[in-house]
């Protein structure tokens, strides 16, 4: 069964007339005050200071490997760990939540960086000398696929070796008997010649 | 602004596969001690544009969704410490 069609009446209800505005007065008013100027301002440079932090952000963790030992030296203090703790709250705060999340990983990646140095220098094999006056580590990749007796036999298959040099300290002897004019005094200690 | 609530049914798939997957990455490789992370990551550390994709991922993941960006900062932070560590 098919209904008659009715002509189509819009449902909304009828909008009453609006008064027409002169030319003059539809113009948007321009705000003066400072505090619009520094919305203004805000809100025109949030979008690259985000671009630029970001970027700023992944370079620094990208070589945070590199930077001399001196520069990250500077926040190992209460000041810089506290710089390191609010600076993640004040990206968050003032640009994103992205970009704080961010920043938070960087200072941690400082933070293990310094934790990093504050044991090697610490750490003090007896009888070998430490190059703690190195910035470039020296850690190497193990590209040979052969594994040493020890390593198979204990098991081991290391990825990376930390330090393949080794600085010894001579053994020095305090004994004035020993002559000093002979190249194998050296090894003439004061137990030899019991 | 990063959404909490997926857009689609495409959308909420495709975050709860990636937070699953990197949940178990964290479980299984970060976190455990016994598993050292592969070779070929290991070797890839020397490469800054590979530390540089890393650290840009977590800032993909955190302007996708908040919880692939947590558990994505949580891996690739493991990561970072772990090679620091080492090298």
């Amino acid at each position: 069964m098919s209904q008659p069609s009715s002509p189509k009446t819009p449902n909304t209800p009828k909008s009453p007339k609006v008064p027409k505005v002169p030319k003059a007065q539809a113009e948007p008013l321009i705000d003066t005050s400072l505090e619009a100027w520094i919305y203004n301002i805000r809100s025109v440079l949030h979008f690259p200071s985000t671009i630029f932090l970001i970027i700023g952000l992944l370079v620094l963790g990208t070589f945070i490997e590199n930077v001399p030992r001196k520069v990250i030296q500077l926040l190992d203090n209460f000041l810089g760990m506290t710089v390191l703790f609010i600076f993640p709250l004040g990206v968050s705060l003032f640009i994103g939540w992205p970009a704080g999340l961010l920043a938070a990983c960087i200072s941690l990646i400082v933070f293990a960086r310094i934790k990093k140095m504050d044991t090697t220098e610490t750490e003090d094999e007896e009888g070998f000398l430490s190059g703690s006056d190195d910035t470039v580590q020296t850690t190497k990749l193990v590209s040979n696929p052969h594994r040493w007796f020890v390593e198979q036999v204990l098991g081991e298959t290391p990825l990376a070796i930390s330090s393949d040099r080794i600085q010894t300290k001579r053994t020095e002897d305090n004994d004035t008997r020993t002559s000093s004019s002979s190249s194998m005094s050296s090894s003439y200690t004061s137990d030899s010649a019991r | 602004m990063p959404t909490l609530e997926p857009t689609g049914h495409v959308d909420m798939v495709l975050r709860f596969i990636t937070v699953l997957a990197l949940l178990g990455w964290n479980a299984l490789e970060s976190l455990s001690l016994r598993t050292p992370f592969p070779g070929t990551m290991v070797a890839l550390w020397e490469y800054p544009v590979w530390r540089f994709l890393l650290l840009f991922t977590i800032w993909l993941g955190a302007e996708w969704c908040p919880r692939v960006g947590v558990m994505t900062a949580t891996a690739v932070l493991f990561y970072v410490v772990n090679m620091i560590q080492i090298f």
